[in-house]
């Protein structure tokens, strides 16, 4: 388990993460969401030991992580421009983390490799960005470490080669409760993945909570109604996060369950009325919301 | 101990990423090594020939000292750019963001990487060092050349080496874990190596300046301070040792600040890596009190060293140096912050401690003008002078040469002869105790201040070094004014010691090495030689008897009517005068049938010319233009007999002059007329006035 507790780091003058405090439990995906300069790769830094904790704690199974070699066993940490040595092929590569991770599985990393069609003995130099974070991704994977710190990692890949490691990272999450925290400035890319969004702005997190109670507690609902009596019934007691409405077409998000939200509507009389499922950008827009931040100028400009 | 994993950082393909490194140290030493030996050798072969035993012998001895030259040169330059590129080529990975993230992430300790990464840097230069140099023992062994002295050469040009390397190998790495960026750190190591030397220069220079009784005796501070400059030397005076204990003695002084340095560098250099955050990475310098220090070390020193250079060429102005060291001091603080930020627009910043370094700069311009700390006013207290050593000029016996008992290396100067620098011999090696006679000549210095009064008077400067009893060493050149008798009393007291004499006549302290050595005693009137039929080590204890007449009013009062000449290998010689009062010396001389009489005959000499340089045109700064030299030739037998009772043969040389002394602008050149006992026909001597300049030549030679 991951604990970070009023977390504070500086660069300067730049309060780059501000008094941070969430946990990631194991077997979980977490996804770190925030804008450029929200102090998502420094709390990857900060977890994988590169970092060094201005004040607050940032523990790994109850350990400090700076220069704890125990600990950084279990964490694996690709950066947003993951390094390889000059001159250095997808083999040799792997043969260097093989001599730093005891766990490292290489044959697994073969196969992967070729699964990838990453040629084993060309010069990385001369990978594509996309191909280079394939690999590092492959061998923060074939590392077999706990946990895996993705920065931006999934930014560059095509979406084929991004489903290929999705579905290797939940087969491993399966597999072996491995832990990924995936830091991201696109919601988009996180949504089919994370069980977890922790949400930074300016060094601070605005929320953190569990995609499915998210998802769980709040609904969208288009519906037509047959009058304002009909409409009033079934918006009784219910929380409206948001509502637009385009002609006769009322959009609601509502915070309920889905059940509760097909109960009220299918009990009132209405012309057509359908609950659709939220995209993770429109959770986030309510949810921020109500915390008072428009997370279309946080996150979508 | 570095673990598995941490050395797994540094093989396969992290290892590979030093093969540049391997090629660079491999062909390095392979070149300076074997390859120069074999370049000496073929030298040898192809210049000595061998056809008689005798040339044989030359040439064995030849090729001997061949490979001891090619295993004993120390390419000081050559480590020292070794220790910077692999500094720079395994640490500079710290201002690579990427490889940072990678490195510290990674299940390694710090310390480890550390370890495993400068290990690997040292591996990769001393191995090819000590194959090159086990290659070069086996060439040279199979050669048949290789000599015990060959193999002790290079164990300790070994040893010089490695100093130099480790040296600064730690101040590259030092610099790199001090800042965030290359060029900021190479400029670091750039100041770190060659800063000391100019700072210390710098302060030299001022002393120079503005305290007229700076200088004496030289320390060797700038040779310590950049253990560059040591190449001939040490090998050449290694060479010609053979005894373990002199060897350590000569090397030890200047080899232990190095490896004193190295190893202070390595500590402060691990400790910055430990402490240094991976946040450092693409700054300038990451401690911000590290900047302040840098500026308050900076800003002063580069304020100082150009208004130095402004003031040398600014006819001396206090002011303009003050104004330089501001101008140069506020330009140096908007550099350094503009560097710290990168950015132009940081040059505003730091403004007080740009201010401060301006401050200081000029508070020690103002120590300097006042002489704030008293330097021309130091004497020692009798209770803290332990001893001293005094430089007295001029003396014309100052070479010296040290005859070795060694196993027949030679130099340039001939088979086991070494040259030893005279006032370094004294530096180290002469302990006068006539310490209040001392103190009260450079009492006599202040009190009359005499440094502010020396065109007053028959004032001469005199190089001291004071030994304290604490170890320290203070060095001085004092004022001594010849006219007051007191002072000359008290340099009699000093000067007329055996013990000073030892430092004044080198064969004083080599009689057995002479008899052994030497090729032959001779005596001169300066004219003619005459060979002696005896050992040196007899014709210097007569001397020295004599020589006990010796001291500064003596050799100020008293023209040497001859002198002893010991004749070494390689056209070197020895000199001791000999004056009319030295009565057993004379006599020996007579005895052994060498006596020259230093009265010449009138008849004998064909001509005289008289020359007047009138080097009293240049004076004050005057300008002339053209050769004011006047020349006349006296050919007149009475003119000439007149005038030989004023001059003495030029070779002779008088050991103090006075600084009156009119004689020394005249150049007499005596052509003698016919085949003479000690002459040749239209041989022409140089002599010089031993007395005040007769009239009538000064009137002829008139401008």
């Amino acid at each position: 388990m991951i604990e970070i507790k009023g977390l504070n780091k500086s660069f300067d003058n730049i309060k780059a993460v501000d008094n941070v405090t969430f946990d990631i439990k194991e077997g979980e995906v977490f996804g770190l969401i925030g804008t450029n300069g929200a102090g998502k790769s420094t709390i990857l830094r900060i977890l994988s030991g590169v970092y060094r904790p201005e004040s607050g704690t940032a523990l790994i199974d109850g350990n400090e992580i700076y220069d704890n070699v125990e600990v950084k066993k279990n964490v694996f940490f690709i950066s947003d421009e993951p390094y390889f040595y000059p001159n250095s092929t997808a083999l040799s590569m792997g043969e260097f983390y093989a001599g730093l991770y005891e766990t490292f599985d290489k044959e697994a990393f073969e196969k992967y490799i070729d699964a990838f069609k990453l040629e084993r003995n060309r010069k990385i130099n001369t990978y594509s960005k996309g191909m280079k974070k394939q690999l590092a991704m492959l061998l923060g994977i074939c590392a077999k470490t706990k946990y895996l710190l993705c920065d931006e990692t999934f930014d560059g890949l095509d979406t084929v080669m991004r489903q290929a490691v999705k579905s290797i990272l939940a087969k491993e999450i399966e597999d072996r409760q491995l832990t990924p925290i995936i830091a991201s400035h696109n919601l988009r890319e996180l949504e089919d993945i994370c069980d977890h969004i922790g949400l930074l702005h300016k060094g601070g997190i605005l929320l953190s909570r569990d995609l499915e109670d998210m998802k769980l507690n709040i609904q969208k609902v288009q519906c037509v109604f047959k009058d304002e009596a009909d409409k009033a019934n079934a918006l009784n007691g219910v929380e409206v996060a948001c509502e637009s409405k385009r002609g006769q077409l009322y959009t609601y998000t509502l915070r309920t369950t889905r059940e509760e939200a097909i109960a009220r509507f299918s009990s009132v009389d209405t012309i057509f009325y359908e609950v659709l499922p939220l995209t993770l950008e429109e959770i986030f827009i309510s949810e921020t919301e109500v915390a008072g931040y428009d997370i279309k100028k946080i996150l979508l400009g | 101990m570095t673990s598995k994993r941490s050395f797994s950082a540094n093989t396969g393909i992290a290892g590979k990423q030093k093969i540049w490194m391997w090629i660079v140290s491999i062909l390095s030493m392979l070149i300076m090594y074997p390859s120069v030996l074999i370049i000496y050798l073929n030298r040898i072969i192809s210049w000595y020939p061998t056809d008689t035993p005798a040339q044989k012998e030359i040439y064995i001895y030849q090729m001997k000292e061949a490979v001891c030259d090619a295993l004993g040169y120390r390419y000081s330059f050559l480590f020292f750019g070794l220790g910077v590129v692999f500094a720079f080529g395994i640490f500079g990975y710290l201002n690579n963001r990427s490889k940072v993230d990678m490195i510290k992430s990674v299940p390694v300790k710090a310390r480890q990487i550390y370890m495993s990464d400068y290990v690997s840097g040292v591996v990769i230069c001393v191995i090819p060092y000590a194959v090159s140099l086990i290659l070069s023992l086996i060439i040279a062994l199979g050669w048949g050349f290789l000599t015990a002295l060959a193999v002790k050469e290079a164990v300790f040009t070994f040893v010089l080496n490695m100093a130099v390397f480790f040296l600064y190998y730690n101040v590259g790495i030092l610099c790199i874990c001090l800042t965030g960026n290359l060029f900021v750190a190479f400029g670091g190591f750039m100041a770190l190596s060659f800063g000391p030397v100019l700072i210390y220069s710098a302060y030299d220079m001022l002393k120079d300046y503005f305290f007229k009784s700076s200088g004496g005796f030289y320390m060797g501070y700038v040779s310590k301070l950049l253990p560059l400059g040591y190449t001939d030397e040490y090998s050449y005076n290694i060479k010609m040792l053979d005894d373990f204990g002199k060897e350590m003695k000569l090397i030890l002084p200047d080899a232990i600040p190095w490896f004193i340095a190295a190893v202070v560098t390595g500590i402060l250099a691990y400790l910055c890596f430990a402490k240094r955050p991976a946040e450092a990475t693409h700054k300038a310098v990451w401690s911000k009190a590290l900047c302040n220090v840098l500026k308050l070390i900076i800003i002063p020193s580069a304020a100082l060293i150009v208004s130095i250079i402004v003031y040398q060429s600014s006819a001396e102005i206090k002011w303009i140096m003050v104004v330089s060291a501001i101008v140069t001091a506020v330009l140096t603080g908007m550099m350094l912050e503009a560097i710290f930020a990168f950015d132009l627009k940081g040059a505003l910043k730091g403004l007080w401690s740009t201010g401060l370094g301006a401050v200081i700069a000029v508070v020690i311009l103002a120590i300097f003008f006042t002489d704030a700390f008293g330097f021309d006013k130091y004497v020692p207290t009798v209770s803290s002078l332990d001893s001293f050593a005094l430089e007295t000029y001029p003396n014309a016996y100052g070479d010296y040469f040290e005859i070795m008992d060694g196993e027949g290396a030679t130099s340039t100067y001939g088979a086991g002869i070494r040259w030893v620098d005279t006032a370094a011999r004294k530096r180290d090696n002469m302990f006068l105790k006539q310490n209040e006679a001392m103190i009260e000549l450079a009492r006599l210095a202040v009190e009359n201040d005499l440094y502010n009064n020396q065109e007053e008077g028959d004032v001469v400067r005199m190089d001291v070094l004071y030994r304290l009893r604490g170890g320290r060493k203070v060095t001085r050149c004092i004022a001594v004014n010849r006219d007051d008798p007191r002072s000359l009393e008290l340099l009699d007291v000093i000067t007329g010691s055996d013990n000073f004499n030892d430092f004044i006549f080198a064969p004083l302290t080599q009689e057995d090495e002479l008899d052994k050595s030497s090729i032959g005693v001779s005596y001169t009137n300066g004219v003619g030689s005459e060979n002696m039929d005896m050992m040196p080590s007899s014709i210097i204890e007569i001397w020295r008897e004599d020589s006990k007449q010796l001291n500064y009013s003596f050799g100020l009062e008293n023209y040497p009517c001859g002198s002893i000449n010991i004749a070494l290998q390689g056209g070197m010689s020895y000199t001791l005068p000999v004056y009319d009062s030295f009565t057993g010396t004379l006599n020996a001389v007579k005895k052994s049938g060498a006596y020259l009489s230093n009265e010449f005959d009138a008849s004998d000499i064909e001509s005289i010319i008289v020359s007047n340089y009138h080097s009293e045109v240049w004076d004050d700064g005057n300008d002339y233009y053209g050769d004011p030299t006047v020349s006349v030739t006296i050919d007149d037998p009475e003119e000439i007999k007149e005038l030989l009772k004023s001059m003495a043969p030029g070779s002779l040389w008088k050991l103090y002059e006075r600084n009156d002394n009119e004689n020394g602008s005249y150049d007499i050149s005596v052509l003698f007329d016919k085949d003479y006992d000690y002459s040749k026909k239209g041989e022409s001597f140089y002599f010089r006035f031993t007395s005040p300049t007769p009239e009538w030549i000064k009137e002829r030679t008139t401008l």
